[in-house]
């Protein structure tokens, strides 16, 4: 053993000089100034416009002006005049009809893709976001085109002889504006409910199965609750924007499938009356914020 | 063990350390991570700060590496101070427990990579990256990238990587941590090896006290933040100053007990679990205090009730259970109701039926009294 | 474990979907080099006159050139303030910090049109002109959580030890992140840039509440559609669809999905 020869850790000396060891900058420095860019670009352009935007709400427009009343009027006109009111309905369950069925077709895609075709999965993925990205007024036009009177739907069936008649009710109708929804709401939701997904660990669902659960139990019972959130988000996110789109409505809605999204683009637009189109756009992100919150304390109960 | 090292030796306190830590400080949050350390890492000497984990030995490497900055203490670096310096201008290297390879670099040009930052001309670079990767023997493989190593491999690399601009102090955090059993053992000789050849001062961080006690020449046991016990592998297997000592390095039988009776030299202790009596030296332990008395399995002999040999500690007892090992044999014995001895025998020891009465024995000289820390401090 | 037929029944469903979802890019992309002046079946023959015209229309190439520059200008203004941003995100935790997360991501699940008309009436109130330059401010909210989110991805994923052996080597700071953390967060920055490209090319309602006067690809489309479809529309369209889908392939080569998806 050199074990004599070595050093020894020798109680060492209390050092005149004690200092403190900390650097000269504070540790959170840096990340201060790497965040600084993006949280003033954020707090100017989008805590400043929706602050400008909430308080137009309360304005007024005389003559082609802008007024700063403070007035409650825009809310109590889009609240008691019938018109808005059935657009708000008209609204939310169209687009809480897309989302609903969004969700569905979203979810079985995701699970398709998840635990059924997990060798494609990086492929379809790909194709998914593919279809997320591509053309958003191109696909909603797209549709005239296809469920038109001369549309191809209505050719097709004319000419396999199943219809004389084109199926009017194809186009400019409820039935057109979810249809459209859906179309591109549903990479949207494919994403989160697949990230939720990839976080259900295969053993949780072998288990519950090995411990007597049908496939529908199995999934009922294990892999809804622990997808829910991602689930939830899908449907969040997509019956936000489903309520806020006006492009659709304005496109292929006709009048049965209008949605105040394309009112409160005209209040911007023709009807000039901003303070209103203000009043109407909180109004809806609150009727939709309201209807999800239900949602999430309805799903807590039932998926325990 | 240790040829060519401790070229400073007891005797020569005024010879500045390879590492100086000097009462360091470091809290997380609430959570204290180390509560005033101080130890020194003699030049050329392999030191490991061994402890289980969240003992607080990563974070005392990190803060001497420039990774993390103690809250209060110091540190020197062969007689330097360098608390305020990043980790690119302290004169010590780090080998990381996942190898911290650059994924983007040939081998090559990650061995290189101090001495392109140091724009040293590239024939020196070829000539010492090929000398490095001789020291780590696996030369020839400059040109591969990381991902085509194993795990064995890319630690070498990784070593070769940090030894490369000749630091005079090597940090390891568990470097071997990430490696199976066999090769982890011959990596800890390649290591002690590639120590002894450059000289350098090495600071190994384990949780593994059978690679503390392979590779050191001196361990620091931490735990809880503080040095718990510091002495040459021997010392602190044989003499350990506590009961956690005892505990984490080598196994032990640990006997919670009262001093009976002391003269100074021996002493007599009156186990709780059973009432046996133990006779041990008295290692300064006082009358009616509550101590821990700790048996290593290997000292303790076992045979049939009544067999003589010259052990003053004898205790009756039955064995509850065998196990084999291989190379040895483990027995349980049941000495009270709920206190049972491990001991270790050979395998060619006369085998003795479970359930058997027997009489476990062993010298009072390898019997350590330990203070009772649960007892005094309440924790 | 699953039989031949079970799986069937999902690849069905699978590409029922995508059919759905393919059909109106399909159409599009058929139809603009159809020959025949209705979009209606049946074909008339391949043609590109659709295609000439549209660059034979002087608000056409105006608009594409527009397009253009709104996303060369938000890709490197995202790229820039995204990366850093992402930096402070993966270095450490804190609930702050969280918040920050949300806050960026917070354009992302607000509807164009609200976030459209609130920039327009913040561009009014300061008294700020509309033009390309408001249009990319607005197309920059949308498109920075993209950046953030998969570059913070990426930086997540890489072992923060690689950082320290850099810096325990002798690198400064800056040159641990030019040699050793930039080249490794690049094809993820990349990614997002094509996605950030791919969605600002294809942006319509934002563009056209706040870009003033100034088209952009879809505005110009939008433009078009309301005077009934005349098929070089469709040729447009083709033009900003065979860009986004090259883009976004291109991005699962250096992305995968999965980082998008979170």
């Amino acid at each position: 053993m050199a074990a004599e020869r070595l050093g020894p850790a020798l109680p060492v000396q209390e050092s005149a000089e004690v200092t403190v060891g900390r650097p000269a900058t504070p540790a959170w420095a840096p990340t201060a100034a790497q965040l600084a860019p993006a949280l003033l670009f954020l707090l100017v352009f989008l805590v400043g416009p929706v602050a400008v935007f909430f308080a137009y709400s309360f304005w007024t427009v005389k003559a082609y002006d802008l007024v700063p009343a403070w007035t409650l009027e825009n809310y109590q006109k889009a609240l008691t005049e019938p018109i808005y009111l059935q657009l708000f309905a008209q609204t939310l369950v169209t687009a809480g009809l897309a989302a609903i069925v969004t969700v569905v077709i979203a979810y079985a895609f995701a699970h398709a893709i998840r635990f059924h075709l997990r060798r494609y999965q990086e492929a379809l993925l790909l194709l998914v976001i593919v279809a997320l990205f591509s053309g958003y007024l191109v696909r909603i036009y797209a549709w005239r085109t296809i469920l038109g009177d001369e549309g191809i739907i209505n050719q097709a069936l004319i000419s396999l002889g199943l219809i004389r008649e084109p199926l009017s009710f194809l186009l400019f109708s409820r039935i057109a504006t979810t249809i459209v929804l859906v179309n591109f709401l549903i990479p949207l939701a494919i994403l989160p409910i697949y990230a939720a997904l990839q976080n259900v660990r295969d053993e949780e669902i072998e288990v519950a199965r090995d411990l007597g659960a049908t496939p529908f139990g199995a999934f009922w019972r294990v892999t809804l609750p622990l997808a829910w959130t991602g689930v939830f988000a899908a449907l969040g996110l997509t019956f936000i924007i489903a309520a806020g789109d006006y492009v659709t409505p304005q496109l292929v809605g006709g009048t049965s499938g209008s949605m105040i999204g394309r009112t409160i683009a005209s209040t911007f637009g023709t009807a000039f009356n901003w303070p209103l189109g203000a009043a109407l756009s909180f109004l809806t992100l609150v009727f939709v914020l309201v209807l999800l919150g239900l949602v999430k304390v309805g799903s807590e109960r039932v998926l325990r | 063990m240790g040829t060519g090292t401790g070229r400073v030796t007891r005797d020569d306190p005024a010879g500045e350390a390879a590492i100086a830590v000097e009462g360091v400080c470091k809290r997380f949050g609430t959570t204290t991570a180390l509560d005033g350390v101080s130890l020194r890492v003699e030049p050329g000497t392999f030191v490991s700060l061994l402890g289980p984990s969240g003992c607080g030995k990563t974070t005392l490497l990190r803060i001497i590496g420039g990774f993390e900055h103690a809250d209060a203490g110091s540190i020197s670096i062969h007689g330097v101070r360098v608390d305020r310096l990043p980790p690119n201008r302290r004169p010590v290297n780090t080998v990381f427990q996942r190898y911290a390879l650059f994924p983007h670099k040939s081998i090559f040009e990650n061995i290189a990579f101090p001495l392109a930052l140091q724009r040293v001309p590239r024939a020196e670079q070829r000539a010492r990256v090929a000398e490095m990767l001789d020291l780590v023997r696996l030369p020839g493989i400059e040109a591969r990238s990381p991902a085509q190593l194993s795990g064995g491999q890319a630690q070498r690399v990784a070593l070769a990587r940090a030894l490369i601009g000749r630091p005079r102090v090597l940090l390891l955090d568990e470097p071997l941590a990430a490696l199976d059993l066999k090769l982890r053992k011959a990596m800890q000789l390649e290591l002690r090896r590639i120590q002894e050849e450059l000289g350098t001062s090495f600071l190994y961080v384990t949780h593994d006290q059978e690679e503390a006690l392979t590779m050191s020449d001196w361990i620091v046991l931490m735990s809880e933040g503080r040095i718990a016990q510091q002495g040459t592998p021997a010392e602190v297997y044989e003499r350990p100053a506590n009961v956690f000592a005892s505990g984490f390095i080598g196994e032990a039988n640990l006997l919670p007990g009262i001093v009976a009776a002391t003269d100074g030299t021996t002493a007599r202790v009156r186990l709780a679990d059973g009432g046996a009596e133990v006779t041990a030296p008295a290692n300064g332990v006082r009358s009616d205090q509550p101590v821990v008395v700790s048996v290593r399995p290997e000292r303790l002999r076992i045979g049939r009730a009544g067999s003589a040999n010259g052990a003053e500690n004898r205790i009756p007892g039955r064995l509850t259970r065998r196990v084999f090992l291989g190379n040895i044999r483990r027995e349980f014995v049941a000495i009270g109701p709920d206190l049972v001895l491990v001991a270790q025998r050979g395998v060619d020891a006369e085998p003795i039926p479970n359930g058997e009465p027997v009489e476990v024995s062993w010298q009072a000289a390898n019997t350590i009294l330990l203070p009772d820390e649960g007892a005094s401090h309440g924790g | 474990m699953t039989g031949g037929r079970s799986h069937l029944v999902w690849w069905l469903l699978v590409g029922a979907t995508l059919l759905f979802l393919f059909a109106p890019v399909a159409v599009v992309l058929l139809f603009s080099f159809n020959a025949a002046s209705t979009t209606s079946l049946p074909f008339a023959g391949f043609s590109l006159r659709w295609y000439e015209r549209a660059f034979g229309d002087h608000q056409f190439v105006v608009a594409l050139l527009n397009s253009v520059k709104v996303a060369i200008v938000v890709a490197i203004f995202t790229a820039v303030v995204g990366t850093s941003a992402a930096f402070a995100l993966s270095r450490r935790r804190s609930r702050w910090l969280d918040l920050f997360s949300s806050f960026v991501t917070a354009p992302l699940i607000l509807p164009t049109l609200f976030l459209g008309i609130a920039l327009l009436s913040f561009y009014t109130q300061i008294g700020l002109r509309p033009w390309l330059g408001t249009a990319m401010i607005g197309h920059a909210l949308v498109t920075l959580p993209f950046v953030v989110l998969i570059v913070n991805a990426r930086l997540m994923r890489l072992d923060r030890s690689i950082e320290e052996a850099a810096r325990d080597l002798g690198a400064t700071p800056f040159q641990s992140f030019r040699l050793i953390v930039l080249p490794l967060v690049a094809p993820a920055l990349l990614g997002a840039i094509l996605i950030v490209v791919a969605w600002s090319f294809d942006e319509l309602v934002i563009t056209f509440f706040t870009s003033g006067g100034d088209a952009t690809l879809p505005v110009r489309i939008w433009g078009m559609l309301r005077r009934g479809i005349d098929p070089s529309v469709n040729a447009m369209a083709s033009i900003i669809l065979l860009t986004t889908i090259a883009c976004t392939l291109l991005a699962g080569r250096f992305i995968s999905g999965r980082e998008i998806a979170r």
